[in-house]
Parts: structure tokens; C-alpha cells; sequence
């Protein structure tokens, strides 16, 4: 680890603990209808809303009532982005006259900001119009963004509640994270991106002369405000499909650091908020304590990958040796303003986040530096994860990892006074096995049928001889990436892989689309029924038997389930693509 | 696309019989008289046109835009469905 690398993450993850204080309790009292000073200013207006929408604030959702809230709003907001994007050609906001988006890939698309995925099978600035962006895309990255934030807060509702069946009323909160939360802090945040050079116009190209005489158009958007909920909802669907590796959306040192703080600092908030709903301030922080350990591995072993440069390229006399002007190492496929300890801190932090955002190109990178990312993705989205998402889904873990010291020292496991049945680990069992499911089921889909294979750049390997299909690991790496993405809500790719194609317009299109589908939804309910469930529990007072969830030693086993359960799910799968490559490599 | 309308009370006589909204437009309709002028349609109208038309321009897909919708409404039937599964599990 270099001296840089090691104060870069110092300084990072102190300013996201720091961060996480003030804007996780602010969360909690606003969930809890008790932030004044803000309530005092926008009040009214969401009082206006709850008048004009017919929503009685006072009353509360069962489980299926906030099940059902959750997805008629996310059904109805789906079918306005399709028809938008269906619609573009004869909207306003369309300034280079772009057609309408081909049937196949708006499904997809919509599908997948609907899911708080961002998987992009398109370059944004020459598929969408602006309104498509500013107005369909962008409106759902504060709505995916929002409802995953309703998600989490319902569940620890549900743990910290006892005796009722009741999480909350779904729209109001859905309102109060928009109205208090998500659009107060992306105002000030696209000011700021504004200031230091990204673009927010809604004029059309701009026309430029290039030193040899030609002329280049220059596209430009409105960049500012997708870009700010792009990361602060841990979506990381760019503007432009270089997305920020592009100086538009990511122009200084500055906004490149801002970017990725902010990637994190909401789901490190909502540990802040787990505590103070749960009265447990050390059980928020512990949960933390994990995450930032699980995050700081993974984006060291990126590095030290990527520092490692390709063995090939060694053994043909390429230099590896640090300089001021070379980060040595494998630098394909990175921004040289970026280097190679930036582009890690960004791929570890987007791939532990569901955000999905790049400003690197993970399928450059060496097999075991792109296995990193990859696993973070498996794993569930819990290290940090996505807006909201990340949190239901660390809550998930911990219960398992309760109720796995429960048996093992012979006990009913207990957690914050509740105690756990089988209907608790029934439902966690589905919320973890329907992500492992997707992603397997359709990655041998993908590279067992000619059309799923069409769409690989590295297809095939050359020293394998006689089979009808050479294998290549890293074509399997393209796929499986894919289908992790998707199935784990974070959109970011390998983008080798070519997902759309006028000649194949719907394997993946549809494929990818059930699987940011099914990893969302489902997922949701099961984390409501489990919130349900819990909500309808007694408490019973702590004991010398009950498993404390505040210490160190909680923090070492909820990181040991996290990673066995991943690592075990998908260590096959992993060795037949990157870490085959690897060996292939040296 | 310019429809005849009455120029004093702004209401299409044909609305009688092709969409009358209510029964006290289509009587001022019924009782007017007098000339009628080309109306401007408003900017909704005209949009609403822009997008049939596009959509009978595109109307190769006119089928698959009708088989992927029903595909997401029946995503969201199956997400739907699965709360009452988990209820009972």
C-alpha cells in the first residue's frame, strides 16, 4: 500500500464518519416527524401534498399496505420513464433530434432506474434526448433512491417497534425523504458541481474548430443535476457514457473526491440513523465498523492488483517501476488524472455502494483487480451498499449472524430484545438466495446460448482446440459481471460486453431486465414481511444470554458471514473466469 | 391539425356527436349560430397529436410496445403476488 493510498483512505473514511453523524441523525428525526427547523420551512409544502394526493399523514401501513405502496408508485413511475423514452422523438428537449429509444432497450433502461440499477446498454448522449435524461431518468434517481431509503427505515421501524402491525405510512415518508433529504442536499450539490465546471445547459451542441481545421460537435446536457443524485443515490447512471471518467461530470481532483464521499454518505448515515431508532448508538456504529472494514480490504487488494500491472507485458520488457509522471502498473483503461489508488477508491467504493458509477474501466482491469468489484457486487450490496438498500440488506446479515450465535451457544437468538423464529430466517433465507439464483441461473443462460455469447468481446480462447465454443475465462468474466450487476442493483459492467445490438436486441435486454427486476422487488418484500414480522413481536428484556451487537466481536462475526455466504455462493463461478485468467496471465 | 369552431364561444359544434364533454356545452352548441373560424389546438393537443403520429410512423413496434408493457405490468402482478405468498409462508 502506497503512503498516498493509505492517506487517501484515512482522509476518506474519517470524513464519511463524520459526515454520517450530523446527516444521520437529521434522517432519524425526520422519519421520526420531529425535524423542526426543517419542518418549519418546507412543512407546508408537504402538507399541500398530503392535501392534493389525499394522503391522511396520521395513518399507518401494515407490511402489504407498504408493499403494495412501494410498488404501485414504482410501476406507475416505470411506465411514465418507458413512455418517455418511447416518446422522445416527438417531445420537446431534444435538440439533436434523437429518435424514439427502440422498444427492447427502453424497457431495459426503464426497468433499470426503476430498480435503482443504472445498467446503461446505451451511450446516453447520443440515445437520449434531454428531457429523457432531465425528466425520466433523472426524477428516478431521487424516486429509486427514496423508496430504497423507505425500505430501510420501515425495517428498523420494525425492529425497534414492538406489539403492532404498523411500519409507518409509505407516502409520507417517501414525500419526507424527497422533500427533506434527497432535493435540499442535490440543490446545493449541483451548485457546487456547476462551480467546478460541469456542464447544466439545455442548449443544444456546441460547434468547435479543431486545430487541424475540422469541425467537432460538442454535446452537451443538463449534467449538474443528474449528476448530483446520480451519486448521492448511489445510482451511477452518467450522463455520458464515458460517465465520470468524462470532464463534463467530473472535471477536478476535487469533484472526483466530493463524488465518491458522497457515494457513501447516505448509507453510512442510515447506520447513524440505525442507532438512534434503535437507541443503540454502538450497534449503528459497530455495523459501520464492518462495512468500512470489508470496503478498506477490498479497495486495497484493487490496488495492489492494479499496481501489479500484467504479467505479460513484464515478461516482454515493459517497465512497472513508479515515476513522477507514471503510477506503474495496469493503467488501461484509466484516466491519468485519476491513476491507479483513484480509480481503486472509486471502483471499491461504487461497487460496495449499488452505484454503479465509473471513473475507470473495470473490464481493463487485471482479472483478480476486477474480481474485487465483482465480489463487493455478490456479496449482497451490504458493504455500505446502495441508498437505503444496503442497509435492509446489512440488517438481513445481521440477523443471520444473531442467529448463528444463538446456535451456537445452544440459545433462542435474541436481537435488540426480539427474540428471532423461523419465519425471520425463512424470509432472510429468500432475501439471500433470490440474488445467488438470478445471477448464476442467468450467467449459464448467457454463455450457453449463441445470442448470449454474441455479445462478448472476448469470446474465445486460442489454445483450446476441437470445441465448437472456445471458452475465453474473461468472456465468462463479462457475462457474470452482467448479471451480478444487474441482479445486485449496482450497473456498473464489463463493458466488453455488447448488451444491446440492432441484431440482438432482447437477450439481454430482457434477461438483465428480469434480473434487476427480481433482485429488487422481491427482495423488498421479503425485507417488509421480515419488518412485519419483527414489529409484531414482545420485547423482552437483555440477559446474560443475549448476544450483545455493540463490540467487536459482533463486528468480526457479521464481517465472517458476510463474506462466507458470498464467497461460498460464487467462488465457483469465480474460478472459471478471473481467477483462471489469472493463472493464464503468469 | 385545425378543427371549425364557433369564433364567440369557442366550442366545436360537431362536439354533439363526436365528444361532447358536457350537456351545457354541447346546447351553446346547439344553439349558436353564426360563423365559425379555424381553431389553434393547444399545446397539449398538438403534442398529443406529434406523438400518435410518431407512434403510427413507428408502427412496426406498435405490437411489441403492447407485449413489453404487458410484460411490466405483469412483473409488477408477480411482485404483487409474492406478498401474498410470503404472508402465508
Amino acid at each position: 500500500m502506497s503512503a498516498r493510498l493509505g492517506l487517501l483512505l484515512l482522509v476518506f473514511f474519517g470524513l464519511i464518519a463524520l459526515l454520517a453523524i450530523p446527516l444521520g441523525r437529521f434522517m432519524a428525526r425526520v422519519f421520526a416527524g420531529e425535524a423542526r427547523t426543517s419542518a418549519r420551512l418546507l412543512g407546508p409544502v408537504e402538507r399541500l401534498v398530503h392535501r392534493m394526493a389525499g394522503i391522511d399523514p396520521a395513518r399507518e401501513h401494515t407490511w402489504k399496505e407498504y408493499a403494495l405502496g412501494v410498488l404501485a408508485f414504482s410501476a406507475l413511475t416505470q411506465l411514465v420513464t418507458h413512455l418517455i423514452l418511447r416518446a422522445q422523438a416527438a417531445l420537446p428537449g431534444n435538440p439533436t433530434h434523437l429518435p424514439g429509444v427502440a422498444p427492447w432497450l427502453a424497457f431495459n433502461t426503464a426497468t433499470s432506474f426503476t430498480t435503482n440499477t443504472n445498467w446503461q446498454s446505451y451511450a446516453g448522449e447520443s440515445t437520449m434526448s434531454y428531457l429523457s435524461q432531465a425528466v425520466a431518468l433523472t426524477s428516478h434517481n431521487f424516486f429509486s433512491a427514496g423508496v430504497g431509503i423507505c425500505v430501510a427505515v420501515a425495517l428498523i421501524r420494525g425492529i425497534s417497534r414492538a406489539e403492532t402491525d404498523k411500519l409507518g405510512n409509505f407516502w409520507v415518508d417517501l414525500l419526507r425523504v424527497h422533500l427533506y433529504v434527497l432535493l435540499p442536499i442535490c440543490v446545493v450539490y449541483a451548485l457546487f458541481l456547476v462551480s467546478q465546471g460541469v456542464i447544466q445547459t439545455w442548449a443544444g451542441p456546441a460547434s468547435w474548430t479543431t486545430l487541424e481545421g475540422g469541425t467537432q460537435a460538442i454535446l452537451r446536457g443538463p449534467v449538474a443535476s443528474q449528476e448530483a443524485i446520480k451519486m448521492l443515490g448511489t445510482n451511477g447512471g452518467g450522463y455520458f457514457n464515458a460517465n465520470s471518467a468524462h470532464p463534463f461530470e467530473n472535471p477536478t481532483p476535487l469533484t472526483n473526491f466530493v463524488e465518491i464521499l458522497s457515494i457513501f454518505a447516505i448509507p453510512a448515515a442510515l447506520c447513524v440513523t440505525l442507532g438512534e431508532m434503535v437507541k443503540s448508538r454502538l450497534h449503528g456504529w459497530a455495523v459501520f465498523a464492518a462495512m468500512t472494514f470489508i470496503a478498506v480490504v477490498g479497495i486495497l487488494a484493487i490496488a495492489h492488483f492494479e499496481h501489479q500491472g500484467n504479467p505479460i507485458l513484464a515478461r516482454e520488457g515493459a517497465s512497472f517501476v513508479a515515476s513522477a509522471i507514471d503510477p506503474a502498473g495496469n493503467m488501461e483503461g484509466k484516466e491519468v488524472r485519476f491513476g491507479i489508488d483513484g480509480s481503486a477508491l472509486f471502483a471499491g467504493v461504487t461497487t460496495d455502494a449499488s452505484c454503479g458509477a465509473v471513473n475507470a474501466m473495470h473490464d481493463s482491469f487485471t482479472p483478480l483487480g476486477g474480481l474485487v468489484p465483482m465480489l463487493n457486487m455478490q456479496l449482497g450490496e451490504v458493504v455500505f451498499g446502495g441508498v437505503g438498500s444496503g442497509m435492509y440488506g446489512v440488517l438481513i446479515y445481521v440477523l443471520i449472524a444473531v442467529f448463528l450465535a444463538g446456535l451456537m451457544v445452544g440459545r433462542t437468538p435474541e436481537y435488540l430484545g426480539k427474540k428471532l423464529d423461523s419465519r425471520d430466517i425463512r424470509l432472510a433465507s429468500i432475501y439471500i438466495l433470490i440474488p445467488a439464483f438470478l445471477i448464476l441461473i442467468f450467467t449459464a443462460l448467457g454463455v450457453s446460448t449463441e445470442v448470449g455469447r454474441a455479445g462478448i468481446a472476448n469470446l474465445a480462447a486460442a489454445d483450446v482446440d476441437g470445441a465448437t465454443w472456445k471458452p475465453h475465462p474473461h468472456g465468462l468474466s463479462e457475462v457474470l459481471y452482467a448479471f451480478t450487476s444487474a441482479a445486485a442493483n449496482n450497473g456498473s459492467a464489463f463493458a466488453g460486453l455488447t448488451a444491446y445490438s440492432a441484431d440482438h436486441p432482447t437477450f439481454y435486454s430482457l434477461s438483465l431486465g428480469l434480473g434487476m427486476f427480481f433482485g429488487r422487488f422481491p427482495l423488498i418484500v421479503a425485507v417488509l414481511a421480515i419488518a412485519g414480522n419483527m414489529a409484531r413481536k414482545k420485547r423482552v428484556p437483555p440477559n446474560p444470554g443475549s448476544f450483545p451487537v455493540e463490540g467487536p466481536l459482533f463486528t468480526g462475526l457479521l464481517v465472517a458471514v458476510i463474506v462466507i455466504v458470498g464467497a461460498l455462493t460464487f467462488f465457483p463461478a469465480l474460478s472459471l473466469g478471473p481467477i483462471v485468467e489469472h493463472f493464464l496471465l503468469s | 391539425m385545425p378543427r371549425r369552431i364557433h369564433p364567440d364561444c369557442g366550442v366545436d359544434p360537431r362536439c354533439l356527436v363526436r365528444r361532447c364533454t358536457t350537456a351545457a356545452t354541447g346546447l351553446r352548441a346547439a344553439l349558436h349560430v353564426g360563423p365559425t373560424l379555424p381553431r389553434r389546438d393547444g399545446h397539449l393537443t398538438r403534442l398529443a397529436w406529434r406523438m400518435l403520429w410518431t407512434s403510427v410512423r413507428e408502427g412496426t413496434t406498435l405490437m411489441l410496445d403492447l407485449w413489453i408493457l404487458a410484460l411490466t405490468l405483469g412483473l409488477f402482478g408477480v411482485a404483487a403476488g409474492f406478498v401474498r405468498v410470503l404472508e402465508r409462508l
